[in-house]
């Protein structure tokens, strides 16, 4: 059972902003979906939820073609900063309205995460804060158990420590359920501890899909005095390098050999430093 | 399941305008006749009841074209985020006309209390007047929540371009109409005039029952397959 997406094309008049993509989303996981701007993962995560039509392609869910049907809409829910909720009804009956359009929706489990971000439900939407206004739509994407949430941009407005709250609610919830959660994000390093598999996206194609696991154990990094940096990268295929203070690090693409580095310090390589390696341009 | 859930929605988000403008009548004809009980001048009661219930007709008329209107943005995009398709988003629609019929009763509703307190207060021994309205009032007010709908959705669901292509042909059409009758000297072709008042003349009752039930069925029929292909292809807007 997954979401399965059929050489998905979609095209905003003639500029392309999906080519042929093909991907799977299982149950129990949690995807990261990553992207430069405009990359396309929005428009993605759109067409999943049938919020906007493809140009060519399918997209199924558990068997089901999602286009204008609701038995496969029922099985998704999608998170995004669109303003979607009317602004004049209160937290807690959108979160009612939410149970009647989600028949595995729990009501109780709303009340206690509106709690947790310390958010009044007798509140209408349209008086509440960006962050708060977020908080809302993500309680009810958690509230809806739906068996696949797609999350785009989920922490947008929040600060800090309703962003860890956030991630902290994830993965109780993927702990407790076989839910699939397809989080799209800018901000890697906050969900590079959380998601377990990695799909970027570049200029609407799929440009590498993988498990985390495999994809960091594609490079490393290694730091120490600057001479020694670089007297170690001189025949290596090197991402990106960093200075900071007399510390030098490198990124490195491929294995590396113990003997060989020294006093060199190896750590495994950042998925930010990945990404933008994968996404081909450095920070100028 | 979820279309179901769709008209409830639907039901529900107008129940509260419609609650407020019956609030607002009632209170408005409380004043009438409170105006018309206070007049010591003549007949003052029973002149009240005619433009209590021209404002009745018209007021509600109004709220039904207000009702259509607000059905649409919020709506379809809420349904949207809860996964209702496009086709149910539009029943759920047409499910909400029963607010046309919930008008219809208020309106004969209030007509028969108001003319009977103003009978009752009035100096004259004028007979008693039930005015129940005609029940062709029900489809012209679904055809004005039809035409409030098909306005908002293409207001919020079409391109630019069509908004501005659709404005000029019916800024078009209207000038030349207009200068038609100039240029003929008010004989304009009888079949224009002849749709023009099947459709505007409907609510003061001019034209025969029937032929404005057929003209309203056309509005409504009009109305819901455009806004039917409109939200077809409609998408949610940030």
């Amino acid at each position: 059972m997954s979401i399965e997406i059929i050489n998905l094309s979609k095209s905003y008049g003639k500029s392309p902003a999906l080519e042929d993509v093909k991907l799977e989303f299982s149950e129990h996981r949690i995807y990261g979906l990553l992207g430069r701007n405009g990359a396309g993962k929005s428009t993605l995560l759109k067409l999943v939820a049938n919020r906007i039509a493809a140009t060519g392609g399918q997209v199924k869910i558990d068997g089901l073609d999602s286009v204008e049907n609701d038995r496969a809409q029922s099985l998704v829910y999608l998170m995004n900063d669109e303003n979607t909720i009317p602004s004049n009804i209160t937290v807690e009956r959108l979160f009612k309205l939410t149970r009647s359009f989600y028949p595995g929706a729990d009501i109780e489990k709303a009340a206690r995460l509106a709690e947790r971000f310390s958010l009044d439900p007798k509140k209408r939407i349209g008086s509440l804060s960006t962050g708060y206004k977020t908080a809302v739509k993500f309680i009810a994407a958690i509230m809806s158990n739906a068996k696949y949430t797609l999350l785009d941009e989920p922490v947008l407005g929040l600060d800090a420590a309703h962003r860890e709250l956030l991630y902290k609610i994830l993965i109780e919830e993927y702990a407790d359920s076989d839910r699939c959660f397809v989080v799209a994000t800018h901000i890697i390093e906050e969900i590079s501890g959380i998601v377990e598999h990695v799909t970027v996206i570049e200029k609407g194609k799929v440009i590498e899909n993988d498990s985390v696991e495999n994809l960091l154990k594609s490079g490393y990094s290694v730091s120490g005095n600057e001479k020694e940096v670089d007297e170690y990268i001189k025949d290596k295929n090197v991402i990106a390098t960093e200075k900071i203070g007399s510390v030098k690090i490198a990124y490195i693409l491929g294995a590396h050999g113990s003997a060989e580095l020294g006093y060199l310090e190896v750590a495994p390589l950042s998925l930010q430093k990945l990404f933008i390696k994968l996404t081909g341009e450095d920070v100028k | 399941m979820k279309t179901l859930s769709a008209i409830k929605f639907r039901l529900s988000e107008l129940y509260m305008p419609t609650v407020v403008y019956v609030l607002l009548l009632f209170m408005a004809s409380l004043a009438a006749l409170i105006a018309g009980a206070i007049d010591k001048s003549g007949n003052v009661a029973e002149m009240n009841v005619d433009q209590v219930y021209a404002f009745s007709y018209y007021g509600t008329g109004f709220v039904a074209f207000l009702l259509g209107i607000i059905s649409y943005k919020t709506h379809f995009k809420f349904l949207l985020q809860n996964g209702v398709s496009r086709q149910h988003i539009h029943l759920s629609f047409i499910c909400s006309l029963v607010y046309a019929v919930l008008l219809y009763i208020e309106n004969a509703g209030f007509n028969f209390l108001f003319s009977f307190v103003a009978h009752l207060t009035a100096k004259t021994d004028a007979p008693f007047n039930t005015n129940i309205p005609s029940a062709v009032l029900i489809l012209v007010y679904a055809a004005l929540m039809c035409v409030g709908y098909l306005a908002s959705c293409f207001i919020y669901s079409t391109k630019p371009l069509t908004k501005i292509i659709t404005a000029s042909a019916t800024v078009l059409a209207v000038l030349i109409f207009i200068l038609r009758m100039v240029q003929l000297d008010g004989q304009a072709e009888i079949a224009i005039v002849a749709v023009y008042c099947f459709i505007f003349g409907s609510v003061s009752g001019y034209i025969y029952t029937w032929h404005v039930a057929a003209a309203m069925l056309t509005v409504i029929v009009f109305c819901l397959s455009v806004s039917h292909m409109i939200t077809l292809r409609a998408t949610v807007k940030k």
